[in-house]
């Protein structure tokens, strides 16, 4: 895979063959929400100190996104608006080949 | 880059991209509305106030989040594909450059080769040149053919006059500068009244010519210097052969290297 998509996908997917597998971001908060319920009056239980790691890769991500102008080029269309581009260089490569064929008859026939 | 050359020779939509692809980017967007929904609930739970909109929102969020990076392999094969295509346009740009140069040598080498109307003007010129036969190779096969063929038998020399010919007539010649050339370097012995008289005849050649008669020509041939013959039988005395080496004209036209 492109090394820039695949840092994306591993800043915000599980990835089980990491050293340190990242954890999806609804448990985490099911979890930090479940602890905050249990004992809403501890000062050490806190949302935002819970989610900050999911902030933080989001953070890295965005910023990943903002200095890599290749990848923000290639996230920057669509799938569908990709497959029309790549159509038209298709055919423009494919009329240049053309023209080869043609020159190479003429050069032929002379 | 790959993707910046793509971009560049895209569509209108090129200057808006280049605006700000990053709000183009789709997976962009949803991470900036995951941080922004995260960030509405951390905080109505820090109030002691859960907003449960904002824990539908967050979710809808993760969901968004989540399509889009399962579309990330279809980016990666996308890249593939543009890579792919990048590199046969390079070599397509390549071997065009490569044929327009080759082209360019050919025209040039063409140009430096003369024009075919030329050429058919030069062989016209040539063969037209050709055909042409110069006097002085005409005079001289002439000449060799003097040598071996006679007059025909059925010509008849009155019809052709003194006239007609192109060259004056050999009287005229006998009269002529030539002669007189002759007769001085010949030597002293020719008495100046010889050459009077014959300066006399000169003068009156104009009646005489016409009113020649067969008497009066001898009477004047006996009074004149005689005509050099070629005779072989006359005993040449050695002032007479130091005068035929002085006008020795290599009139020999035999040559027989030729034959």
């Amino acid at each position: 895979m492109n090394p820039q998509l695949a840092q994306i996908e591993s800043l915000l997917v599980p990835n089980s063959h990491q050293s340190s597998p990242s954890i999806e971001f609804i448990p985490q908060l099911y979890y930090a929400l479940h602890q905050l319920k249990k004992d809403p009056n501890s000062s050490t239980n806190s949302l935002d100190a819970a989610t900050l790691s999911i902030r933080h890769r989001l953070k890295q991500c965005k910023a990943h996104l903002a200095e890599n102008d290749e990848c923000r080029e290639l996230l920057s269309q669509t799938p569908a608006e990709w497959d029309k581009t790549l159509t038209q260089r298709q055919n423009h490569l494919d009329s240049k080949r053309e023209v080869f064929r043609a020159l190479e008859q003429q050069v032929q026939q002379l | 880059m790959s993707l910046n050359t793509i971009h560049k020779s895209s569509g209108p939509d090129r200057s808006v991209s280049a605006e700000n692809p990053l709000k183009k980017a789709q997976i962009y967007n949803d991470i900036c509305e995951y941080e922004e929904t995260l960030s509405r609930l951390v905080a109505s739970v820090d109030r002691f106030h859960p907003d449960i909109q904002a824990v539908k929102d967050l979710i809808e969020a993760d969901r968004k989040l989540s399509e889009s990076l399962k579309s990330l392999p279809k980016y990666d094969e996308i890249d593939a594909r543009v890579k792919k295509l990048d590199q046969e346009h390079e070599e397509a740009d390549k071997k065009t450059a490569r044929i327009l140069e080759t082209l360019t040598a050919c025209h040039d080498q063409l140009n430096s080769l003369p024009m075919l109307e030329q050429i058919e003007f030069e062989r016209a010129t040539m063969l037209k040149q050709r055909e042409k036969v110069f006097t002085n190779v005409l005079l001289d096969y002439a000449m060799k053919l003097a040598k071996f063929t006679h007059v025909p038998p059925t010509f008849d020399k009155g019809t052709v006059g003194p006239n007609n010919f192109v060259w004056p007539a050999e009287d005229a010649m006998r009269r002529g500068m030539l002669a007189i050339a002759s007769l001085r370097a010949s030597g002293n012995d020719v008495p100046p009244e010889l050459i009077t008289q014959d300066k006399n005849n000169q003068e009156e050649s104009g009646e005489v010519h016409e009113e020649a008669t067969a008497p009066t020509e001898e009477v004047r041939l006996e009074a004149r210097r005689p005509s050099f013959e070629f005779d072989s039988t006359r005993i040449k005395e050695p002032q007479d052969e130091k005068h035929d080496d002085d006008i020795d004209l290599d009139l020999d036209l035999f040559n027989s290297e030729e034959f």
